[in-house]
């Protein structure tokens, strides 16, 4: 269904029962109107407002120039609205502030006198000139002139732009199950709108569920999230894949569709989570989940309350000596099932992959991971001994000899603010963790030392001063230097932390038992080619890119695909949250109307010019552009983000983005350059 | 592409001057391991990467081109013992291999001192890196001669690691391409505590403030005295003159009694590989007069 709302809008307008043609102007002419704004003070108080309408009223085709003290006010658009009506005024030029302030207040004026709204050209004399030129009048209104005569120019060759409606599907897909992922289903699926979730790991709940304690208020992150993991898990419009991953992604904003591939457990529904197979299974391995604090069987469940509840099949860990097929007391160990592909249809994508902990490993003076360095581990690794099912009983042990450390020293920006590993960002949650473990240990051992090493401390917020200030108040020793390694006696084997305390000066040998970085948060592994198939843009930090860091912090560089949680950066669990329930929001938005707008301001292809290069399918951003069966570039109307970048890419100038054409910025250029031949093709 | 198996010796300064019995082992080595060494005539001061850099790098640069010339007219690799000297030149040479407009201006200079002009064909080596990656643990065994049986500290130094951005070479916090080298020779590394501190004497430090670097040096020894091994193992002259000159210093003055034979990887090396003991001129240095490798002697094929 191809629609337009400009027909609509026509149809409505109270200017429908006379068309233009009808009282005698001709359509096909241009008619300009133009209106310079004072903005009080603003800009007259610089430009002489009243000569820049004067020298606008003698260019060709300009049939009324004005000036008028707040365009932007209710008389200002009705003046616009007037002459549209009695003048015949069928293109507008506002010299007034910025196309982003008020383009869009005009545009909408003369959308509403039935023109179509891309035929209004905004003019800024305010920031480009008036504000900028205050010492000398005289140039400035001069500066003006030609701005707005550039604009008159612009107006006269714009064309009328079409606004599509587009159908969408009605379901979204979610990539991620864990807090991000979670909650962005919820919201979407509460809409009423099928959400398909999709798990790389078997089971959902990511990160948040690993965590001992959440700042500020050392509540269990478990009793927070499990609502959420079993209402979206027991939802009637959510359909859960957990060992499943994007395998493609065709189609774009609004109708997308998703090849997706499921992995098989190896074990059915039926499982009664009894735990037999894995209490018999010969094979023991480091728990990913549990960061190797712990071990697991070959067949195994990530962690108590994990969802689905179902066991799960290593398959690579396996030794294959049938065991936990013979035990199972319901049969459901099924070691022939094979991996699924499954196709999705949906109108928007959320991507919610999380992120991981750094691997301090390539940082050699902190000699994480190497052999006889067992007593220094991660901030994660400590949250997994002090969590309520850990193999130490929620004691804090050193790995080398379980003994309680007396002595603890957490250091700060492991692989954040450091350039050396490449990663200059703040990850802007460490000190809050380390604050937090910190403090819980010191609970636990009032007698032990507990040290954070820091470069700043950094947390600010509502009730994050306060606990900061508690951890100090309970003995936490904060120390202001970055440790340039940690060594270890080679006769005794004891740690020591080396730093420089940078607020007295004194350079410090720290003992320490037990050494806890506090890892940055990178992106996940496999997020470039997931970045790939969905082709969205990435940052240099190499999460993925928001649209607009302030306006537009969940959509992603393509139409349709929303970032929820720290895919797009390092965030805390409260603003992930925030995060995930705008894109929800966003993703829900176009399929809960059914359909999208879309200007098709897009680039058209002079194919007698073009050379099939493909240059501009490479510069395509949202990738909107892309060869078709005889081997043409050809664009994608919806996905276009109407941003030209095809345009300088393109070596013959074949492509042309609709009212940006290179004839039509050359004409606008020509005043502003001094003057010139217009073009008149 | 400089010729295989050949290399111009870079003397230095220290090294002729005051050790010639690691000049001397160093020849030995290389050509029992089938390198030809070459003497580079004219060659100058490297100049020392601490000092003459902090005050006027570009004219560091020129002087130290200039030596790397001499080396590209000869068609041959430079091998150096020292890390003072690899440092400077392996530095240069690498910064002049990549900036084109550095290589210009240093060009330019160097033709006010005759008929120099940097072209980037050699490489500079370290005898140290020669020994543990070309010949290796693995190649040196059919060389040995004679293998001992010695607990060594060893001394890495500064220079030959670190900028580990432009050495390249090995991990500068746990490195292991000594260890891996003296373990075939019978030789233990003897871990200790803040092995890969300074040894007081680079940058300048003991020739401007021989006390602070007799206290840097002091922390050094006492932290070798802990696990007290037979030997002190170094890869620099300029360590290797500190390791000497410091023992006797903190010995006369700071009411110590260290006397730990302090011997360079060209001297371990070369008395493995044959080379009469009194040639490795112990009785020439101050510690250690009367060590004697021979009586560890536990394979001896032939003396060469």
């Amino acid at each position: 269904m191809k629609m337009t709302v400009k027909d609509e809008k026509i149809k409505n307008s109270e200017l429908a029962e006379g068309s233009q043609e009808k009282m005698g102007f001709p359509e096909d002419e241009p008619r300009i109107g133009v209106y310079v704004c004072h903005c009080g003070h603003n800009i007259a108080g610089t430009v002489d407002v009243a000569e820049v309408a004067e020298s606008a009223s003698n260019l060709p085709n300009v049939v009324e120039a004005k000036h008028y003290m707040f365009m932007c006010s209710k008389p200002g658009v009705q003046l616009l609205k007037d002459d549209i009506k009695e003048k015949g005024v069928n293109r507008t030029v506002v010299a007034s502030c910025s196309k982003n302030q008020h383009g869009r207040t005009f545009a909408r004026t003369i959308e509403e006198m039935g023109l179509n709204k891309h035929l209004h050209q905004q003019v800024n004399v305010r920031e480009f000139c008036s504000w900028v030129h205050k010492k000398d009048k005289d140039k400035a209104t001069e500066k003006a002139k030609k701005l707005v005569e550039a604009g008159v120019n612009r107006a006269r060759k714009l064309e009328e732009v079409e606004t599509k409606k587009i159908p969408t599907t009605k379901a979204a897909l979610v990539i991620g199950a864990g807090i991000a992922g979670l909650r962005a289903t919820y919201d979407i699926a509460e809409l009423g709108i099928p959400v398909y979730l999709i798990e790389r790991n078997s089971t959902i709940g990511g990160h948040m569920t690993r965590l001992n304690k959440t700042f500020p208020t050392n509540e269990c992150p478990q009793c927070s999230i499990s609502p959420l993991t079993n209402g979206v898990a027991n939802h009637p419009l959510v359909e859960l894949y957990t060992n499943a991953q994007i395998k493609s992604v065709e189609g774009s904003m609004g109708n997308y569709e998703i090849e997706v591939e499921i992995k098989p457990r190896y074990v059915k529904d039926n499982c009664t989570s009894c735990g037999e197979c894995e209490v018999n299974c010969p094979v023991e391995v480091p728990s990913e989940w549990d960061k190797g604090m712990s071990t697991r069987g070959a067949i195994y469940k990530a962690y108590p309350q994990a969802i689905p509840a179902t066991y799960v099949r290593s398959k690579k860990d396996c030794i294959e000596c049938n065991t936990c097929i013979n035990i199972c007391p319901v049969q459901a160990v099924d070691f022939s099932q094979e991996p699924e592909t499954k196709t999705f249809k949906v109108g928007s994508i959320v991507v919610a992959a999380g992120y991981e902990e750094y691997d301090p490993t390539e940082i050699d003076a902190y000699h994480y991971g190497q052999e006889g360095y067992d007593d220094i581990i991660t901030q994660l690794q400590l949250e997994r001994m002090l969590g309520p099912t850990s193999m130490t009983g929620s004691e804090v042990m050193r790995p080398s000899d379980g003994k309680i450390p007396k002595k603890v020293v957490m250091i700060q920006c492991v692989g954040s603010r450091n350039e050396q590993v490449g990663n200059k960002y703040c990850t802007g949650v460490c000190c809050k963790f380390a604050t937090k473990n910190a403090g819980l240990v010191k609970d636990m051992y009032p007698d032990a030392d507990v040290t954070i090493c820091y470069i700043d401390m950094r947390t600010p917020g509502l009730n994050f001063e306060e606990y900061y200030k508690a951890a100090q108040e309970k003995g936490v020793r904060y120390i202001r230097g970055r440790p340039s390694e940690i060594l270890k006696d080679p006769i005794s084997g004891d740690l020591s932390v080396i730093v420089e305390d940078t607020l007295s000066q004194t350079p410090l040998k720290l003992k320490a038992d037990l050494v806890v970085l506090s890892a940055a948060m990178v992106p996940p592994e496999g997020i470039g080619p997931l970045g790939s198939k969905l082709k969205i843009l990435r940052s240099k930090e190499g999460f993925f890119k928001e649209f607009h860091i302030k306006m537009n912090p969940t959509a992603s560089s393509k139409g349709g695909i929303y970032l929820a949680g720290t895919i797009q950066g390092p965030k805390d669990i409260s603003e992930t949250v925030a995060h995930a329930g705008n894109a929800a929001a966003l993703a829900a938005q176009p399929l809960v109307k059914g359909y999208i707008e879309k200007e098709m301001l897009i680039p058209y292809i002079d194919y007698d010019l073009c050379m099939d290069c493909g240059m501009c399918i490479t510069a395509c951003n949202p990738a909107a552009i892309s060869m078709n069966e005889d081997g043409r570039p050809d664009v994608n109307e919806v996905a276009c983000k109407s941003c030209g970048i095809c345009m300088p890419a393109c070596p013959t100038g074949a492509i042309q983005l609709l009212n940006f054409r290179d004839d039509q910025l050359l004409d606008e250029i020509v005043p502003i350059a001094g003057g010139g031949v217009v073009c008149n093709e | 592409m400089a010729r295989d198996m050949i290399f111009a010796f870079f003397l230095g300064c220290l090294m002729p001057n005051r050790y010639p019995q690691i000049e001397k082992a160093t020849k030995f080595v290389m050509e029992k391991l089938g390198y030809e060494i070459l003497e580079m005539e004219k060659a100058a001061c490297c100049p020392a990467p601490g000092v003459f850099r902090s005050f006027n790098k570009g004219d560091w640069m020129v002087h130290a081109a200039r030596n790397l010339c001499i080396a590209e007219k000869m068609d041959a690799d430079i091998l150096t013992v020292c890390n003072g000297c690899f440092g400077t030149l392996q530095e240069v040479n690498k910064h002049l291999k990549e900036d084109e407009n550095l290589r210009e201006q240093v060009n330019e200079k160097l033709k006010l001192l005759g008929d120099y002009e940097f072209k980037g064909t050699i490489e500079v080596r370290h005898m140290t890196e020669v020994l543990g990656w070309d010949i290796g643990s693995w190649g040196i065994e059919d060389h040995i001669v004679r293998k001992v049986d010695l607990r060594a500290s060893i001394h890495y130094g500064c220079h030959f690691l670190k900028p580990t951005t432009i050495r390249e070479l090995d991990s500068s916090e746990k490195p292991t391409i000594i260890e891996d080298f003296i373990e075939v020779l019978g030789v233990e590394a003897v871990p200790f505590n803040e092995q890969l501190t300074c040894c007081g004497a680079g940058g300048g430090v003991k020739a401007y403030d021989g006390n602070a670097s007799m206290k840097i040096f002091g922390e050094k020894m006492k932290n070798i005295d802990e696990v007290k091994p037979d030997i002190i193992l170094d890869i620099c002259p300029f360590c290797h003159l500190q390791f000497e000159t410091g023992q006797d210093y903190l010995n006369k003055n700071k009411g110590c009694n260290y006397d730990y034979p302090v011997i360079h990887i060209a001297q371990l090396t070369a008395y493995c590989l044959g080379m009469d003991a009194e040639s490795l001129g112990l009785q020439y240095q101050l510690m250690g007069k009367t060590f004697d490798f021979g009586a560890k002697v536990i394979k001896d094929k032939e003396a060469a």
